[in-house]
């Protein structure tokens, strides 16, 4: 609702107009007062600018799903070109066949364009807070679209390092090129961002994490280009997220914050000299600097306690119904990492987590049992999220789930790679429009399945702009800057990197 | 260096290893009844470095293929290994590195930024805020050891030689003035061997590379 007139409290003396401000401040700022109606209040009292402003000022809290390997959510939201045709299409799990494994009275339709199949009947409560969108740009990974950026995540990536743009992938343990690929980019992560952005207004937060629990070597790449302390903390195995969040109070490093601020400027002094004789550059000290004052808020601060391994109760209701990760190094199930974030965030304990799992990287054949795991793999925790985070008041209102296909994915048929056909993306959160946007479509018989055709949603919503090639797709840009709006991070900060600037976000996906 | 110092024989072996763990990570060709096949050649079309077109022969990549872009530590300082580390730790100490001294250090192991390979946790040898924080706690039982506290009895009062032992060379008046500072408020001689302690092992000169 926009108005011109003069905001109500201008009318109002200044002393009272400040404690009117402080009074309504503090009222609105509570968990259970919807998003909306906040917005519409303070917009009514004291104008638009400030209204925007005090949303951006509330924390919220993200969760990063990343997928891998090419994951194909043909099983959970079913593009209606092919739900409302699938008598005349060929199914199979080999070949040029769809890889869809129900009958079309398997298949329910919903409000929003969404066909879910018995695999994804769990989010049916949900769907008017998920948006999905699958005809986003390819991702472009030397062996057949794998890569650990994503054009979504960081928009603007490229493989050489144009000017501004800076390694992607210094931050990850163990990074080696075969999957991942060298990509440069000026433009932050969208967990890494939020970190940023939640740790600015709430600087004793834990930092954001991501636990990087990809069987293989694969894996995300997380990137904070330049922002001082906001890369997230790289947790690398079940053990160490207990050691980062433990479950008893530890003996603070310092004893006072007066010792640590004195502890910080001696390091600080200490160090000056390690840049220069190490052939360091400014960057390296600014940066180290930033890290320092960083480290002051923590060697005396009692971080918020939180119990991570869970409860038998908590085991049966998160695990239910989801299959055990599969691959050769096997680090956690997804469902496990669903419930930790859970536990993260619903106590305060950071407002950021990313999760990074994946599914074997199969082409060829894929079979039933194929589609049926990765279907339950992220339609379960997508479900039992939302169901726990909706049962705190407020707290769906200001969370984001963002799911990434994260490098790549498929077209429909059974043999098929991330370099061609959907680049799917799942966007959830109380600030969300749920919707189907787009198609996929039959675009020809082959004898023995078919090919097809992709329609991205114009501004509207409406899938009516036809994909050919590249051409058509939604700019990763514009998903980017809808989940930073999602996020409430303002526009001046989300805008200001030069491969996202002039782009706006999908308002038909934002409620 | 190490292929440097490694027998010829003993480098192809490592060679044709390392080019069967390439194939071998390659994807899934075909999977369907829950048990994992791999390709026929052990990676598939894809993996061979093609641009997604499944018609192609399969190609292995070699060695060429491995284009590891060259990057100077110039932007972000990175810490020592956490072995070394602790090596110096201990030789600072005059103690072994598995002296209970190190039990905190050694729990912490991970978040500190040790490796274990076979369990897929690489090193992360970034000095970030929380591992400062992490370092510092760890640290902290050395520094109150008494057999520690034997060896440098006098850095309450002048931290040079515990400097001199962790640097491998004289302090300069920069560290010095700073390992004064951080006495700082400090009621007692205590406290301020405490903060002399922790904040010369914990200076870059001692962590990092």
């Amino acid at each position: 609702m926009k108005t011109s007139r003069e905001p109500m409290a201008h009318r109002l003396p200044p002393a009272r107009r400040r404690q009117f401000l402080k009074l309504c401040g503090a009222v609105l700022a509570a968990p259970a007062v919807p998003a909306a109606l906040r917005f519409a209040v303070n917009e009514q009292l004291f104008g638009e600018a400030h209204a925007f402003e005090a949303e951006s000022s509330l924390p919220t809290y993200f969760i990063e799903m990343n997928l891998r390997d090419q994951w194909d959510f043909g099983h959970v939201f079913v593009p209606p070109g092919i739900a409302t045709n699938l008598a005349n299409i060929t199914r199979g799990g080999s070949g040029d066949a769809l890889s869809f494994f129900y009958t079309a009275d398997k298949i329910s339709a919903h409000e929003g364009n969404f066909y879910l199949t018995p695999d994804s009947e769990i989010l049916i409560p949900y769907l008017s807070n998920i948006a999905v969108l699958e005809t986003n740009p390819l991702c472009e990974g030397a062996i057949h679209g794998h890569e650990s950026a994503n054009p979504l995540r960081s928009p603007g990536r490229t493989k050489s390092q144009d000017p501004g743009k800076q390694p992607m992938w210094m931050g990850e343990p163990g990074y080696e090129e075969q999957g991942n690929d060298y990509w440069y980019s000026s433009t932050p992560t969208p967990a890494t961002l939020h970190n940023y952005w939640q740790k600015q207004l709430t600087p004793e937060l834990a930092n954001g994490i991501t636990m990087k629990f990809i069987s293989r070597f694969h894996t995300i790449s997380h990137f904070a280009a330049g922002l001082p302390a906001a890369e997230l903390t790289r947790i690398q195995s079940v053990q160490m997220l207990f050691d980062t969040f433990p479950t008893t109070v530890e003996q603070l490093a310092l004893a006072s914050a007066d010792e640590a601020a004195v502890f910080a400027a001696a390091l600080r002094r200490a160090d000056g000299g390690f840049f220069r004789r190490h052939g360091y550059d400014e960057v390296a000290r600014a940066t180290h600097e930033a890290h320092l004052a960083a480290a002051e808020g923590k060697w005396y601060h009692q971080p918020k306690i939180v119990d991570l391994p869970f409860s038998p109760e908590e085991i049966a209701f998160w695990q239910a119904g989801v299959p055990d990760q599969v691959g050769d190094n096997k680090k956690a199930n997804i469902w496990e990492q669903a419930g930790w974030a859970y536990k993260l965030l619903s106590n305060e304990v950071t407002r950021t987590v990313a999760m990074e799992f994946d599914y074997l990287d199969v082409h060829d054949t894929r079979e039933e049992s194929v589609m049926k795991t990765m279907a339950a793999q992220s339609a379960v925790p997508l479900a039992r999220l939302i169901e726990r985070i909706k049962a705190i008041p407020g707290m769906w209102d200001r969370t984001v789930i963002a799911i990434y296909n994260a490098d790549g994915g498929r077209s429909p048929s059974a043999n098929s790679y991330g370099n061609e056909g959907k680049s799917s993306f799942v966007l959830a959160g109380g600030r969300i429009r749920g919707g189907y946007y787009g198609d996929v479509r039959v675009a020809g018989n082959t004898g023995t399945g078919h090919t097809w055709s992709y329609v991205s949603p114009d501004d509207s919503g409406a899938a009516v702009v036809p994909v050919s090639g590249g051409e058509g797709r939604i700019p990763g840009a514009r998903t980017w800057r809808t989940v930073m709006r999602a996020l409430g991070i303002p526009d001046d900060v989300a805008g200001q990197y030069p491969d996202v600037a002039a782009h706006q976000p999908l308002d038909f996906m934002l409620a | 260096m190490i292929e440097q110092r490694m027998p010829p024989a003993r480098r192809i072996l490592l060679g044709a290893l390392a080019l069967a763990m390439t194939g071998l990570a390659g994807c899934y060709s075909g999977l369907g009844d829950g048990t994992r096949q791999m390709g026929d050649d052990g990676a598939d079309a894809g993996d061979a470095g093609d641009a997604g077109e499944p018609d192609r022969p399969p190609r292995t990549p070699g060695p060429e293929a491995i284009d590891t872009p060259f990057e100077p530590p110039g932007s972000e300082v990175e810490l020592l290994p956490f072995h070394v580390r602790l090596a110096n730790l201990a030789a600072v100490a005059g103690v072994h590195a598995d002296d209970p001294m190190f039990m905190a250090l050694l729990d912490r192991r991970f978040q500190l930024g040790d490796h274990d390979y076979a369990n897929g946790i690489a090193p992360d040898l970034k000095w970030t805020p929380e591992r400062m924080e992490t370092w510092v706690k760890a640290v902290r039982p050395v520094c109150d050891d008494p057999r520690f506290q034997a060896r440098y009895p006098d850095l309450a009062t002048d931290p040079s030689a515990l400097a001199r032992a962790a640097f491998a060379r004289d302090p300069s008046p920069e560290e010095l003035q700073a390992f004064a500072e951080v006495q700082a408020g400090q009621l007692d001689g205590a406290g301020r061997y405490r903060m002399s302690c922790l904040a010369v092992l914990s200076s870059l000169e001692f962590v990092a590379r």
